[in-house]
């Protein structure tokens, strides 16, 4: 690793980068559909009445919710793949602080979760530098060895496995599945060195947020619609085939449309990379969901206006990351 | 009463830096802000007491008026003998320190508080003088009552917060990043005697422990899943 090649330099420079056109093209339409969410519920807010008041302030809420994720994104899509890397670092830590704030870790698990927060920065590290071998591994080889050693040097065996499963699937939803999001940001720089495009890792990993977030929405719009057969209704009731097959076929149709504006997928590679997220992001959502049942919790916290915690946003992306990283990279960068 | 300057300039450290990093730690999901005293007036804050970061979290959300005149009281016995004390608990945050017990029978500890409100300080007290268990509710000490008792006029503000003794627990080095959450009371009257005021701080801070916990999970329990 030479940390003077040029490539570096387009990495480690921590500053304002304008995405190429057809990426502000999909942005602006973003914002768009955003603008267009805003006001329906303003009307909606308006002409309601009783029950209907109610959903509409829990809708408005939720679209107040996105605009703060948006506010969020902004510094990682007008900045550069270093920026951004930084960006998803701070959520990944805020995720990980409200998994381990909802699990009830014991007294001697303290220095464990103290290492898995140090894990973020050594992911960074490995992330900016490219170091894609040393990246994969580090989760779930060399932190998985540390943190229960960490446990045991405290000494309480009393509930250590329990502890050690619950600490070990936090640092895989919260460090490594995000990271895999971060090191979308730079996987082409990683390929072609400094002759790659600008800004097509955040092509990559904006696609991928839009078509799990529009999953999401799909899914919940063709489950209200249809839905008639439930899923897993021990897990979560409002998953139907309905919704999951409408969804489904939404987000493969979405992908059609945009990836070819924003990644080197194109025709029936992006509606399969569509149809991919879309199963991807609904185990997850049914995953994050059976955590909260467990707990007896409905959101995992407080931190977005009517969506909950970070987690209950994030948790369709923690699953479709690593499937976005992969295949990008099986079939483009590797 | 400290120098102006000083006051200033502490609360630029407490906005410029304390409250991000403790943002970071902690996350500041305090619900009822509003209704921290935010006047002119002398007010005492109270709370529960389970780690040392409970004083510095009280403190960075005070709004900006109160935190120009905050003075923690803090236990003399602790805090006045290190050096790191002195610097920053009595030098950085203005702590009051008092001695936790009576030296003689005409001896007042907490006369120091008492002056500091009539100068228009905003006290930060912990009724129940020490951190104890993590986050285990002890019992309200009488002194709270001893002081307002002396000031039953004074805007007293009673503040639940949850999670911070997982985050700092006594005997443990440093925190560890955990998210707080937090309840800001209705102000607390004045009963007429030490004794049932002190019940009545008791029973507010167990209803606003209760508001608390109805959004937080409760521990995992092994057994509850296993089939018999």
């Amino acid at each position: 690793m030479d940390l003077m090649d040029p490539m570096f330099r387009l990495i480690l420079a921590i500053g304002m980068a304008v995405p190429p056109p057809t990426l502000l093209m999909v942005i602006g339409l973003s914002v768009g559909v955003l603008l267009f969410a805003t006001g329906l519920g303003q009307v909606m807010q308006k002409r309601a009445q009783g029950g209907k008041a109610v959903k509409a302030r829990e809708f408005n809420a939720r679209i107040k919710g996105w605009w703060l994720i948006f506010g969020f994104l902004t510094p990682m899509i007008f900045g550069t793949p270093g920026a951004g890397v930084l960006v998803l670092t701070l959520i990944a830590y805020l995720a990980l602080r409200e998994y381990a704030t909802l699990m009830p870790l014991r007294a001697a698990d303290r220095w464990a979760l103290m290492l898995a927060y140090l894990a973020l920065p050594v992911q960074a590290f490995f992330i900016l530098t490219m170091q894609y071998g040393f990246f994969i591994i580090l989760v779930p080889v060399y932190l998985f060895m540390i943190l229960p050693v960490a446990m045991v040097l405290a000494g309480d065996t009393d509930r250590f496995i329990l502890s050690l499963g619950t600490l070990h699937w936090g640092v895989m939803m919260a460090v490594y599945a995000l990271g895999h999001a971060a090191f979308l940001l730079v996987l082409p720089i990683q390929y072609y060195g400094d002759v790659a495009k600008p800004g097509e890792g955040l092509g990559l990993l904006l696609l991928l947020l839009i078509l799990t977030a529009s999953n999401d929405v799909a899914q919940y719009c063709w489950g209200k619609l249809l839905g008639k057969n439930k899923i897993i209704p021990t897990v979560s009731p409002n998953k139907t085939w309905e919704g999951f097959i409408g969804g489904l076929a939404s987000t493969a149709f979405l992908a059609l449309i945009i990836a070819p504006f924003m990644s080197p997928f194109t025709g029936i590679g992006a509606a399969m990379l569509g149809a991919g997220l879309a199963l991807a992001g609904f185990l997850g959502d049914v995953t994050i969901s059976a955590v909260k049942r467990d707990l007896g919790v409905k959101d995992s916290g407080s931190a977005l206006p009517g969506h909950g915690g970070l987690l209950d946003r994030l948790d369709s992306t923690v699953f479709t990351a690593p499937l976005m990283f992969h295949i990008s990279r099986y079939f483009f960068y590797s | 009463m400290v120098a102006p300057v000083m006051r200033w300039l502490r609360l630029l450290v407490i906005v410029m830096i304390l409250r991000p990093a403790l943002f970071m730690v902690t996350g500041s999901a305090i619900q009822g802000r509003h209704r921290l005293p935010r006047g002119k007036r002398s007010a005492i804050v109270i709370a529960n007491h389970n780690s040392h970061l409970d004083a510095l979290v009280l403190i960075a959300n005070l709004p900006w008026r109160a935190i120009l005149r905050v003075r923690p009281i803090v236990a003399g016995d602790y805090f006045a003998n290190s050096w790191w004390g002195k610097i920053l608990v009595l030098g950085m945050l203005g702590g009051i320190p008092i001695t936790r017990h009576r030296d003689g029978p005409d001896s007042d500890p907490l006369a120091p508080a008492i002056t500091a409100l009539n100068q228009g300080s905003v006290l930060v007290f912990f009724p129940e003088g020490t951190r104890g268990e993590p986050e285990v509710f002890g019992t309200v000490k009488k002194g709270l009552g001893h002081l307002v008792a002396k000031r039953p006029d004074m805007l007293v503000v009673p503040v639940w917060l949850a999670n911070l003794g997982r985050s700092w627990p006594r005997g443990a080095g440093i925190p560890v990043p955990l998210a707080c959450r937090g309840w800001v009371g209705r102000p607390l009257a004045w009963t007429g005697d030490v004794d049932s005021y002190t019940d009545v701080v008791g029973r507010r801070f167990r209803t606003l422990a209760t508001l608390v916990a109805r959004d937080t999970p409760k521990p995992y329990d092994l057994e509850r899943n296993t089939q018999s």
